[in-house]
């Protein structure tokens, strides 16, 4: 394994709390719905996370 | 991603249940399944895509019939006839038992066989999956369907793959191995959800505290100068009581100078009142004495005329006796009142004519009895006259006596106010009035001003109130901005991660399909992985690289090659970067048919590479396709073997077999009945 790609992840690794958790939580809804070309609901799923980000 | 078993009941050529475990364990984890063309290798590897995806492979002759024909020849019509497929599998430490059922009512006379059903039921950890979750989405989570036909293929048409006709696909699904796919989409909804929050913010809006905020010091300001002018009228109201308190106190003091000086005020108007009385009566005196004064003055000439009337009357000369007019009227007439005629120049008429002088008299009488009326007249009113002088000057003399007392009175009193004349009362209670006027109207005035300031600081504690919710929006337009500036950081960042995928994990891929290819294919060409994650064959010349057109079997190599090295690379950026990563780490490859029409080269090439790329491996493989370099590539990593054996209704058939560790194993016979199955053997290893 290379620094390289220990970089990929630094933005997410880096960033302050609540931004990381921000994308996680949308990557975690993204990937759960990866498998829909259109998923439904993930627009609103997306703003929640937000709002339950940054309070 | 870990297959674990597969049951087939009625499926196909598969009479009743049939299962199969499969190998799994690591350095163990081929499973190889043996059988003829048309035992059922293809229906095995579309019982899996058809259970977890309800899809078949192109190879899969009529997709719409699942149902076993001898299942279906021995129900009686009217009858229901079942078939299913299930396939257990392990994900993440969870176990999935994935079943797909489907089954037909037998008609009772020729009518067509319509399947009805073919829904999905899932259980994980032995929970069944209901609404509002999918089976179908759980299984989708697992391993994207997109990319279902890069793990369950057919060997033999696994050149489709790379066609250029499919590059989008291939790209598709290369984006979301490499999460390239889940980074896009993360930006993008992260971005619709920018809309959504800058449109929350624009709602909220600041200017509207602004205004509030302003109109609340407005108000303020306002109750400041309401509260300034009531302090104003406040002193106003105590600086007029003071003076109040003043005329009260004097006029308390000059309440006895005041009952005097309305005792002189009423004896002054007395005494005015009697002058004018007086001055009254003088003037009838006056009057009296100028218009019948003369009167007392004719006593002597009166006495004249009565001497003067009585030696007429003494002489008889009065009273007349014949009136003129009366001798004048007979003469006229022509006749005496005793008849005789009095024609001119008798004697009779100048008799009668005589009288006239006579009737001269009459006039004299007529003024004595006229003037003696007069006289007696005037001598009754001489006593009146006298009576009525007298009166007057009685009257005059009484209000003169009047008017003196009335003087002295009003010199003891002016003897009294001496010095205490100026001070007015009545001005001082007039004025006293007039402070308590003021003071009432004062009094007016700061209950409105009060009222006011009442008003005031109503609207005041409403807009302070309005303020604060305003405040309260404040925070939440802070919080907006907060979370808007979060997600635009986090767009950043995921723009950054992809940008960082698109750089290495392509290059790594590209790189790793590369060493791939060149194992196995002795040509210059090379794969590449463009910009749009299109997987192309180039060429390399001396002017540049050239994509050239692969051949079926370049092709082949070049699916293969990528299959393995999205595998092998999947499972290390999963490892390694858990949060990008797919959750699946590990693949299961289901190959029918496998190598299709490679050269033997090639086919050893491929057969060492798969199974250590793989996590496992499922080779559904003919005699011909098992041959020595394969078997003896694979035979190490293989855990389990089975043989599909295919009992032929044909009547002069030839039976076939397969020699497997020594023992022969047969994949085709003869049927006992007429109807055609295949039943499943596990080769003793």
């Amino acid at each position: 394994m290379t620094s390289d790609q220990n970089d990929i992840e630094e933005p997410i690794m880096s960033a302050p709390p609540e931004v990381a958790k921000i994308i996680r939580e949308v990557i975690r809804v993204e990937k759960e719905n990866l498998h829909s070309d259109r998923p439904k609901g993930v627009k609103a799923d997306i703003l929640q996370i937000i709002k339950d980000a940054v309070r | 991603m870990k297959l674990l078993s597969i049951k087939l009941f009625n499926f196909r050529q598969f009479w009743g249940e049939v299962a199969i475990d499969l190998a799994g364990q690591p350095g163990q984890s081929i499973t190889v399944i043996h059988g003829n063309n048309g035992a059922g290798k293809t229906t095995l590897l579309n019982a899996f895509t058809w259970v977890l995806y309800g899809q078949h492979t192109g190879a899969f002759a009529a997709p719409e019939q699942h149902i076993n024909k001898r299942a279906i020849a021995q129900t009686t019509p009217g009858s229901r006839i079942d078939c299913w497929v299930e396939v257990v599998f392990e994900h993440n430490s969870n176990r999935y038992r994935a079943r797909r059922s489907c089954y037909l009512e037998k008609p009772r006379l020729d009518q067509p066989l319509i399947e009805q059903g073919g829904e999905l039921d899932l259980q994980i950890n032995g929970k069944l999956v209901q609404p509002p979750e999918e089976p179908d989405d759980k299984i989708g989570q697992v391993l994207p369907e997109s990319l279902h036909r890069y793990f369950f293929f057919d060997g033999e048409r696994i050149d489709q793959i790379v066609k250029s006709e499919n590059k989008s696909e291939i790209s598709k699904a290369i984006r979301t191995l490499l999460s390239v796919e889940v980074l896009d989409r993360a930006i993008n909804h992260l971005k619709d959800a920018l809309r959504s929050l800058n449109k929350e913010l624009a709602e909220i809006g600041d200017p509207e505290t602004k205004r509030l905020v302003k109109e609340k010091e407005a108000l303020i300001e306002e109750k400041a100068e309401l509260d300034v002018s009531r302090e104003e009228i406040a002193a106003e109201i105590a600086a007029f009581e003071q003076q109040k308190q003043k005329v009260t106190t004097l006029l308390r003091q000059l309440d006895q100078i005041g009952q005097i000086q309305e005792r002189r005020d009423l004896l002054k108007q007395q005494a005015e009142a009697t002058q004018a009385q007086l001055d009254r009566s003088e003037d009838k005196l006056r009057r009296t004495i100028s218009a019948r004064g003369y009167m007392v003055f004719l006593t002597d000439a009166i006495a004249q005329f009565r001497n003067l009337a009585n030696d007429l009357r003494q002489r008889g000369e009065l009273p007349a006796g014949i009136k003129q007019q009366f001798v004048e009227d007979l003469l006229d007439e022509g006749t005496c009142i005793c008849g005789t005629a009095l024609a001119p120049d008798t004697p009779a008429r100048q008799q009668v004519a005589s009288w006239l002088d006579r009737s001269g008299i009459q006039q004299v009488e007529e003024a004595v009895l006229q003037m003696g009326g007069e006289v007696n007249s005037i001598e009754r009113q001489i006593p009146e006259f006298w009576a009525e002088v007298e009166q007057e000057q009685s009257s005059i003399e009484n209000l003169r006596r009047h008017l003196a007392t009335l003087e002295n009175q009003l010199d003891t009193i002016r003897e009294q106010l001496k010095g205490s004349e100026d001070i007015n009362v009545s001005g001082l209670e007039q004025r006293l009035e007039e402070i308590e006027n003021q003071i009432i109207e004062l009094h007016r005035e700061d209950e409105n001003v009060a009222q006011d300031i009442e008003t005031c600081e109503a609207e005041s504690a409403a807009l302070t109130k309005q303020i604060k919710e305003l405040k309260a929006k404040s925070k939440q337009q802070a919080l907006i901005q907060r979370q808007i500036r979060a997600a635009d950081d986090a767009i950043a960042r995921i723009g950054e991660v992809r940008s960082r995928v698109d750089q290495k994990f392509r290059v790594v891929l590209e790189h790793k399909v590369r060493e791939i290819f060149r194992q196995v294919s002795f040509k210059t060409q090379v794969p590449k992985l463009t910009e749009n994650y299109e997987l192309v064959l180039v060429e390399t010349l001396t002017d540049g690289e050239s994509v050239v057109a692969p051949s079926t079997g370049e092709n082949q190599i070049l699916s293969l090659s990528f299959i393995g090295s999205i595998i092998e690379r999947v499972r290390y950026w999963s490892k390694k970067h858990s949060l990008i990563g797919l959750d699946s780490s590990s693949f299961p490859i289901v190959m029918d048919s496998p190598f299709g029409t490679l050269d033997e080269n090639y086919r050893r090439q491929i057969a060492r590479l798969i199974p250590i790329l793989a996590d496992q491996l499922v080779v559904l493989a003919t005699k011909t396709q098992w041959r020595g370099e394969v078997e003896t590539e694979m035979e190490p990593y293989i855990g389990k073997e089975y043989v599909l054996v295919f009992n032929s209704a044909k009547p002069d058939g030839q039976p076939e077999s397969i020699v497997l560790h020594g023992d022969a194993y047969p994949l085709v016979r003869q049927s006992p009945n007429e109807f055609e199955w295949t039943e499943v053997v596990e080769v003793e290893r």
